[in-house]
Parts: structure tokens; sequence; C-alpha cells
């Protein structure tokens, strides 16, 4: 099916270039760059614009390393990272900045040491912390733009105010399995376009409830190097002026499909604009998580808590060192009854022993009465501690077997949380 | 007429990527999802977390989407 034309006003988009020149190229730049020099819309001087610029990237993960790898060897003068988390095995099928080395070690050092090879003439700028409402107008004020290739959705609005603050425009990505939205936002972009943000756009974030689960989700590792050099090369056009960047549009790709489809998008004139940046607890309320969320939380760990805030566990759930408790205290033979409710391939990665596992599509889709009847059996009347890896799943399932009767209790966290708290020896993922 | 696209995993939902909607003259956005909702079950948990855009622009329930108007179903996705 073919889409209607959406493009608008064919060159509106056209932007001045949003760097001024650096110094005169080098004679060994003259060589290094010499593919672009010879490219209509950059050559010399957009080269000179690029090594004066400074290119701001939120998360050195999926988005951000193929981003960042492109940026560097394109000759961006200065790239500034901003990410407080350390690599793990799970980040390196796609977050190519990283290699196996790295893992254990801080992503922005990591990152940093990538880049150094790539091309030493980048000035890397590791800002190793989470971006917050404290930190985000400072950290952006030294940038010419930035990359949001960050991971939830509170940084994602947080990125978009602290932008249309600073007056700078964003290139934002977006990955879901197979799929991935690219777009150029700029609250106020030069030249006398309208602009856009990513508020604009999507008003509202989804209900944790609803939002995409990355553990369960998944997303296809090349498909980050797709949209990461899109952001590149938007980022290299805003830089030089080069082309029509994707402000106003925002592009929508489908790796299983091959297809890239794009959707017109502007300013929403019921939209206060963003005249002061609020706290990270009014971010988290916005996305419906509670205000108080651990520094080294992944999103998909956030939205586990939507239950239990951490240290106060409501009523449905359990902790792991309570769990942990139980099951010390128990007799041999008589510990307390746990569902682990992960695939077949994630416990094989960390298992808790003694744990009856059914995968929560079970209880999700399909004969879910059927599921439950066979919990109720193997429960034999005893609580049901629910458990996944960050508990987002055992949350859903223990609400089913709830409504079902039987006394279901989510563990806090999962076995991320478990790992964490009680056996640090199981294996990460 | 209505031309409605859906994207991502409103696609996926959905099982086209847009269709034709005939809704006798101009619709308020909180009775096209009610429509929408109802014409395609399965799009409907997706559908209330999606942003619809009319024309490319930001759709409020209230908003009253013209007789041949474009409009866009997109879910956000938050992943980097």
């Amino acid at each position: 099916m073919t889409d209607p034309v959406t493009t608008g006003a064919a060159g509106a988009r056209t932007l001045p270039p949003l760097v001024a020149p650096g110094p005169e190229l080098s004679p060994d730049d003259l060589a290094r760059y010499a593919r672009h020099l010879s490219l209509p819309g950059v050559g010399v001087e957009g080269q000179r614009r690029l090594a004066a610029a400074r290119v701001l990237v939120v998360g050195a993960g999926g988005l951000g390393s193929p981003a960042l790898l492109y940026l560097a060897a394109a000759g961006v003068g200065t790239l500034g990272i901003v990410d407080d988390d350390i690599v793990d095995a799970s980040n390196l099928q796609r977050q190519v900045v990283h290699g196996v080395g790295d893992v254990g070690r801080p992503k922005t050092a990591s990152a940093r040491e990538t880049l150094a090879g790539v091309n030493p003439e980048t000035q890397v700028v590791e800002h190793r912390e989470r971006l917050g409402s404290a930190n985000a107008r400072e950290l952006l004020a030294g940038y010419d733009l930035v990359l949001d290739g960050s991971d939830n959705f509170a940084t994602r609005y947080l990125v978009s105010d602290a932008a249309e603050l600073a007056g700078v425009p964003v290139v934002w990505g977006g990955l879901y399995r197979f799929q991935g939205q690219v777009a150029t936002f700029w609250a106020a972009p030069t030249g006398g376009v309208p602009g856009v943000t990513y508020r604009d756009v999507f008003p509202d974030p989804p209900p944790p409830a609803l939002a995409p689960d990355c553990a369960t989700g998944g997303v296809l590792g090349a498909l980050c190097g797709t949209i990461g050099s899109v952001m590149a090369t938007e980022a290299i056009k805003l830089i030089t002026g080069a082309g029509r960047t994707l402000l106003g549009r925002l592009a929508v790709y489908d790796a299983l499909d091959l297809t890239w489809r794009h959707l017109t998008v502007g300013p929403d004139p019921s939209r206060a604009p963003v005249t002061t940046l609020p706290d990270d607890a009014a971010y988290a309320t916005f996305c419906g998580l509670p205000p108080a969320q651990p520094a080294d939380a992944q999103a998909s760990d956030a939205q586990a808590e939507v239950d239990a805030g951490p240290g106060r566990p409501a009523s449905g759930t359990v902790t792991p060192r309570e769990l942990a408790g139980l099951r010390d205290g128990a007799a041999e033979g008589d510990g307390p009854f746990v569902l682990d409710v992960r695939e077949d391939w994630e416990v094989a990665i960390a298992c808790l022993v003694g744990a009856h596992v059914v995968p929560s599509g079970d209880f999700l889709r399909g004969d879910v009465a059927a599921a439950t009847a066979r919990v109720t059996g193997l429960a034999a009347g005893r609580t049901v501690h629910v458990l996944c890896k960050s508990g987002v799943r055992s949350a859903r399932v223990a609400a089913v077997l709830r409504d079902a009767g039987l006394d279901a209790r989510s563990v806090a966290g999962g076995i991320v949380a478990w790992t964490r708290d009680v056996d640090p020896t199981l294996r990460t993922y | 007429m209505l031309t409605v696209r859906y994207f991502a995993g409103a696609r996926e939902a959905a099982g086209v990527a847009s269709e034709q909607l005939e809704v006798g003259g101009p619709t308020p956005v909180a009775a096209l999802r009610r429509a929408l909702a109802a014409s395609r079950p399965g799009l409907a948990p997706v559908l209330s977390r999606c942003a619809l855009l009319v024309a490319g622009s930001r759709a409020t329930d209230d908003t009253v989407v013209p007789d041949g108007a474009l409009v866009d179903v997109l879910p956000p996705f938050a992943g980097g």
C-alpha cells in the first residue's frame, strides 16, 4: 500500500548551518576527510563546521553506539557522552562501541577509548552521570545539538524540555523489536521554520503497564545501526546545513518489512512553551513511575516498581530479601512456592533453584484457566511467589492468579533484584 | 471519508498499513478512537497508548476531525 505524499512544501525545511566553520584544515585532515570534501553541501567549509561542532549524545547504548562511531569518524570536534551505566554482556549484541573486554566498565570510558581509536582528533567528554533535572541545563549549555538515544520515557521528556530551554535541536530515535522511529525536533529553529518538539507529537507517555517492555520485547541489534546512522546523518546535516532535515517529519522504519514511512509532524498550538524544568520526581510521576527511582535502574526495572516503590513494598509483592528469609527459615522440602514466569532461555542464564517454571505467556494468552489450575494444584494452598526478570511480567501474572483466588505475590525487581540483593553469583542478562 | 494510517505496533495490531474509513462527516477524536477500536478489536489495547495526529498535528479527544483528513496512529516507544 502506498502512503499519501506527506513531504509538504519540498525544501521548506532547509536550515542554515548550525555551526560556524572552525580553522583551516591541515593537509592531514584534507586527506582524511577527502570523501567528504568533494560532496556538494559538505565540502571543505562543511568539514570545518564539523570540526567546530559540539554534539551531546544521551546514552552510549544501542543508538548512541553507531551514532558516536559515525560522528567521530566524520570529524565532529567534540562529542559529549551522558551515561551512568556499566557495560553488560547483554549489551554487546547491539551496542557496537563496546567490546567483550569492556564488560563491567563504565560505558562512557569504554566509548571514549573506542572513539579515540577511530579518530584521536575528536575530543570526547565523559559525563558519567544520569541525565536529570538538576544537571540537564548545564550539560546541554555546552553543546550545539543533542542526540537522544536514551532508553526511557522520563529521560526523553527531560531531554526535549531541556533542549527547548537551551534552544538547541534534538535528533531523536526510538527502538522496539524490529521497528525504529527517528525525527529531528527543535522548538524554535533558525531560518523562520516552524518548530516542533517531542512533546508536540507525544504529549503523554504510555502508562507503565502498557509501555513496551524491553525484557520481553527485545530489539534487533542491526536495527540500532540503521536508526543510529540516520541520527548521525541528521546531526551532520544540521551542522553543515546540507539537504533537508527530518524537522517537521517523523520517519518510521520496519526492519522485517524493510519499509520506511514518513509522517508530517507539527507544533501543537495548545501546548504551553517550556519555561522551567520540573524536578526528577515530576518527570517520574508524569511517566507513572514512583519518584525515588534507583539511579541504576533501567526503564523496565523502574516499571517493576510500580506496585512497590523501593523500600515500601505494597501488598501483592515480596522483596527478594523477604523471599530469601522465607527460604532460609524453611525446613528441607518445605520452602516457599516460587513460580518463575520467565522463558526457558532466561532460566538457562540464571535460575532460582526449586522454582517451578511456567512462562508468563501461559497466564496472559491462550488457555489461562488451565495454567491457573495447574498452579493452584502445585501451590496446594501455599502463597505463590511470582518471579520474572525485573518484576513487570510477574506483577501481571500475580494479578491474574489473585483474580483466580490465589494468594500470589510478585517478587519486586525480579531476578535482577535477587541477584543484586541476595545472590550476586548469578549471571545477569 | 478519512484516511487512517497505522505505524509500527499499531500497524501490526490493525493488520493493515492504512485504510479508508467512512465516518459520515466531521468526527470528534474520542468518537473516532471508539470506532477504530470497535472495528478492529486487536487494535484496542494498542490504540489507547497511541498518539493520534490529524494532518500532522496532535489531536486531543475534543479535536474534530474534518472529512477527508489524514489521521496517523503512532505508538510511542522509548527503547534506545
